[in-house]
């Protein structure tokens, strides 16, 4: 266990403090991009950060501190998302949207990120969770799967299903 | 030779012509998570074979793309006082340990000033006759404590104020509290709007 780790296991509210300045925004990030809703994202971080607090002392030091705040903020968000039944719309669909969209007229800068925060909105919740923590936040495999709770080979092949499926919907998508 | 050989089954319903590398691989490839050998493979592979040069173009240009997707960075104050918000949203913690002396002679005063209000409303209101048939006004109505735990124990914070001050302007008190402002401005809009409604509910009750 490193001294952060440790310190925040025995109690020390200064390592909290400092365990905040590290992961808080990393852990909005995620969540946002998770459940693709800033109002949420805020209300989430704190819960997040709030069960960090009171477990802070089962920390046993088995993973590092960051891939066990992910692994909450993982759960968390994948609790709220099967709350909010954020059924996933067959591709085929996304694709149609995207194909109907009009591309006339707008901005391609902001219609490029929409294009985008759509075609994440519809993966699958644990594609998305994969592909977020290694794309965006280049985490190892190994990490990532500490944090889903799952093996290396799960979390690969999540992340596989991922592009191939953001493949289909952006690879091909007519935008600048 | 590929590192999977010729009888290597594809995944199902996808376009591949080329069996020499799977779709994983290269995706593994663009990743950079492929060891040095088999990236040094695919690169040779790829000047020849058109149909995973289009594939890896294909998937660079989606993860190109996905770059795009930035993440809207909260209020100033949210992380200002983030630390703090989850401390005191934390059940069983308070945010104001140095007033932890008043929260102890908390629930007396407010059990006496239910029981004046409760009296005043009942015995004293012209009109308490015609309140017979319906609910009894109470005064727990007006402060509505029971919601989320960051509301209620600010407001709980800010009653023992209150109390404290023998009844102190609220509004005063808000102004000049630097930490409750700082707190009420990185709550989340909805328990800002809790906040808001049951503080004018104290202030009803007051009044």
């Amino acid at each position: 266990m490193n001294d952060l780790g440790r310190r925040l296991a025995e109690g020390d509210d200064e390592a909290f403090t400092e365990v905040v300045g590290h992961y808080a925004k990393r852990v909005y990030a995620l969540c946002y991009r998770l459940l693709r809703n800033e109002e949420e994202a805020r209300d989430m971080t704190q819960e997040v950060f709030m069960k960090v607090y009171l477990k802070r002392k089962s920390f046993k030091g088995c993973s590092q501190v960051y891939t066990w705040i992910y692994r909450i903020a993982l759960n968390m968000c994948f609790s709220a998302l099967k709350a909010r039944k954020a059924a996933t719309v067959p591709l085929e669909e996304v694709e149609g949207f995207l194909a109907a969209a009009d591309p006339q007229g707008q901005d391609p800068a902001v219609e490029l990120e929409a294009l985008v925060a759509r075609a994440l909105e519809h993966l699958p919740p644990k594609q998305r969770g994969v592909f977020v923590m290694r794309f965006y936040d280049k985490l190892a495999f190994a990490d990532i799967a500490e944090a889903m709770g799952t093996s290396q080979g799960a979390a690969k092949a999540n992340f596989h299903f991922a592009v191939e499926r953001l493949r289909r919907v952006l690879g091909e998508a007519d935008v600048p | 030779m590929s590192a999977y050989g010729w009888e290597r089954s594809g995944s199902k319903g996808d376009e591949r012509a080329c069996k020499l590398w799977r779709h994983e691989d290269l995706i593994d490839f663009v990743d950079g998570d492929l060891a040095e050998a088999s990236a040094r493979e695919i690169e040779h592979h790829l000047a020849a074979c058109d149909t995973c040069r289009t594939y890896v173009d294909s998937l660079r240009r989606t993860l190109a793309k996905a770059v795009h997707d930035p993440v809207p960075e909260p209020p100033e104050a949210y992380w200002a006082c983030f630390d703090q918000v989850v401390r005191h949203r934390t059940p069983g913690r308070r945010a104001y340990p140095r007033r932890r002396w008043l929260a102890t002679r908390l629930a007396p005063c407010l059990a006496a000033v239910a029981v004046a209000v409760g009296f005043a409303v009942r015995y004293l209101s012209p009109s308490s006759g015609d309140r017979r048939s319906g609910p009894a006004l109470q005064p727990w109505n007006a402060i509505e404590i029971g919601g989320t735990a960051a509301v209620d124990s600010l407001v709980v914070a800010l009653l023992a104020e209150v109390q404290d001050d023998a009844m102190a302007s609220l509004d005063e008190y808000l102004a000049e509290d630097d930490d409750v402002v700082a707190i009420a401005d990185g709550l989340p809009r909805s328990a800002k709007q809790s906040l808001v409604s049951r503080l004018s509910g104290l202030m009803k009750l007051k009044g």
